[in-house]
């Protein structure tokens, strides 16, 4: 449904909101919709206890992290107390062979090294 | 002891930034670096029907939960890691005996898991180089 209506979209336009009141660091989004699709839209956002617009914002996000999921993205959660922390060096097994310990500190170095998902 | 193939609790971080000790939730620990470690998520919340599961994640049958000590089906998401410090405000078992391992992946699942991280990393990159996700 989403993609339909907004395959149906005539014009967005964006700019960046300063004004008090507006979320700071967001950009706006003027969305235009045939009359029809905006009351289902409102019957929707209402069903779920939302505004239009947040079901909207809602939407398109579930729509990224559906893509991005199926695309093989690796989501990785970084809280800030641990952005500052340097990794030490990878721990080991016993049973681990020398050729397989090179191979997964290789890896972890490429895994560590992914930022936090936005 | 937390180590590679080791299940263990975590209060995995919120989705909401800042990010803040969430649910708790049995994860599998991919590395140790101290003082980091590298978790992937589990959860048994129901799979919906008819939906393909993306690569990285892997079910795990009653059967097979239960030789991992645990009481029920879950799935394994390597697609969603937390890199969190090794401290109680994350995993709250760290000072219990052995820091609450509940399971240890035994070696051939540890390689399996450690086989589908390499192609997952390898597509997570493809994809961050293709489509700027």
């Amino acid at each position: 449904m989403l993609m339909d209506v907004m395959a149906k979209t005539r014009k967005t336009s964006q700019r960046a909101t300063g004004s008090p009141g507006r979320s700071p660091g967001k950009v706006a989004l003027t969305l235009r919709l045939d009359p029809e699709k905006f009351r289902k839209l409102e019957l929707l956002a209402r069903a779920e206890n939302r505004t239009p617009t947040n079901y909207v914002e809602t939407a398109v996000l579930r729509d990224m992290a559906a893509k991005e999921e199926a695309a093989g993205v690796i989501a990785m959660f970084v809280p800030d107390e641990a952005g500052g922390l340097r990794p030490g060096v990878l721990s080991r097994s016993e049973d681990e062979s020398d050729e397989r310990y090179a191979e997964r500190s290789a890896l972890m170095d490429r895994l560590f090294a992914i930022p936090d998902a936005e | 002891m937390i180590a590679e193939g080791a299940f263990f609790r975590v209060l995995f971080p919120t989705t909401e930034k800042p990010r803040v000790p969430g649910l708790s939730h049995i994860c599998y620990c991919l590395a140790v670096r101290p003082p980091l470690v590298l978790v992937a998520y589990t959860t048994t919340a129901a799979w919906p029907p008819g939906t393909p599961l993306p690569f990285g994640v892997r079910l795990f049958a009653k059967e097979e939960a239960a030789a991992l000590n645990q009481a029920r089906a879950f799935r394994l998401h390597l697609n969603r890691q937390a890199r969190i410090p090794l401290t109680e405000r994350w995993i709250p078992d760290l000072a219990a005996p052995g820091q609450g391992v509940i399971a240890l992946a035994p070696a051939r699942l540890r390689q399996e898991i450690y086989e589908t991280t390499v192609e997952l990393l390898r597509r997570h990159e493809q994809s961050v180089e293709r489509l700027g996700l």
